[in-house]
């Protein structure tokens, strides 16, 4: 494969994740787990789940973030400017429609009602990414207990995300260290 | 035109948390430059909300639109985007470079599991909006506030994915058409 094409691919895919982001930076990992790990297997889902993860401690947008990281693990440089690109180009489409042509856009009852039920698919697709990565991710005690952990503080509002990170990536390397150095 | 597009590039260097981390500081932005009133502004987190895509970067893409039209929706998008690209793919490298060294192998174990953890947390917050009804915009208690009819939609839809196992889109796209006539 040529590649333009291959760059054509990931801006396409990235152009989709963007297209059905809604409900916040995590709702676009089904889709990137389709386009990029299942259909194309471009990607394991361990990478992505990395490139999540540091997609957060960076500031800014968490999609655009993941879409820089992901495309450049691909890509290199231009993996990373067309995925952010494909990531930010539905919203500049839709939101410059919605501005030009609809000024009550979220008052038509279709569209509201449209929207709730694609909130709740959404959710069902996340839980559905979510038992998958689960499995990778959690395998002894040590890792529940930092995925548990992580959860009620954040959940808490007790420490906030960017914290949580750099405390459980600590927390890898001190558990960790000598079992995968070997 | 130029203060604009630095004040987007701030917003983009300065916000952690993700998108509705940075509605306030756009609030404040926007509200003291002129580009909107506290109204309009409230309008466009809902807007931003209800379509897709990020929503700070809907919202950088409908004040760039408002004020400067396609040409400043374009711009604006790229700039709050902008220095965490930067950022990232400085990462990156340093990363690549690292990559086999068991520190950084070891860090990304504990680093999944905790992203694991934050994944729940947003579960709980997608579920918040989905199956929670909201009297303006503010959750009712527990037990009242489960929309029924979406808690059967999700019963269902998690029952068809997890059977089926098609593309995310088909059922997007299906259970919103079917969604405009059941509620």
């Amino acid at each position: 494969m040529t590649g333009i094409k291959r760059l054509l691919r990931l801006y396409y895919a990235f152009f989709k994740v963007g297209l059905f982001t809604i409900g916040g930076g995590y709702a676009m990992l089904p889709i990137v787990e389709q386009e990029l790990v299942k259909d194309r297997e471009l990607i394991s889902m361990d990478e992505v789940m990395e490139c999540y993860t540091l997609a957060q401690t960076l500031p800014g947008v968490i999609a655009s973030n993941a879409a820089a990281l992901i495309g450049y693990r691909l890509e290199r440089k231009r993996g990373a400017t067309v995925s952010v690109l494909g990531v930010i180009m539905p919203s500049i489409i839709m939101i410059t429609l919605i501005a030009m042509v609809f000024k009550q856009f979220e008052n038509i009852e279709a569209v509201q009602n449209a929207f709730k039920g694609i909130r709740v698919v959404v959710l069902a697709l996340l839980i559905d990414s979510f038992t998958r990565l689960y499995k990778v991710a959690v395998f002894d005690r040590k890792t529940l207990l930092i995925a548990g952990l992580s959860f009620a503080m954040v959940m808490g509002g007790i420490l906030n995300p960017i914290i949580v990170i750099l405390i459980g990536g600590f927390f890898g390397v001190i558990i960790y260290r000598e079992r995968v150095g070997r | 035109m130029i203060k604009m597009l630095f004040e987007f590039i701030k917003i983009g260097a300065f916000t952690y948390g993700g998108g509705l981390a940075m509605i306030p500081l756009l609030q404040d932005v926007a509200v003291e430059n002129g580009w909107l009133t506290a109204v309009q502004f409230a309008d466009l987190i809902a807007i931003s909300q209800s379509t897709p895509g990020p929503i700070a970067i809907n919202m950088a893409t409908y004040i760039g639109y408002r004020e400067f039209g396609v040409y400043g929706a374009v711009v604006m998008s790229i700039a709050v985007v902008l220095p965490a690209f930067f950022m990232a793919i400085a990462l990156s490298k340093v990363l690549y470079k690292y990559k086999k060294h068991p520190y950084i192998t070891a860090a990304f174990v504990g680093l999944k599991a905790t992203v694991i953890g934050l994944i729940g947390t947003s579960i709980i917050q997608v579920a918040l909006v989905s199956i929670y009804e909201h009297d303006q915009g503010k959750l009712l208690s527990f037990w009242q506030g489960i929309d029924y009819k979406a808690l059967a939609l999700f019963c269902i839809s998690l029952l068809i994915i997890r059977k089926t196992q098609k593309h995310p889109l088909i059922y997007i796209i299906g259970f919103g058409l079917v969604s405009i006539f059941i509620w």
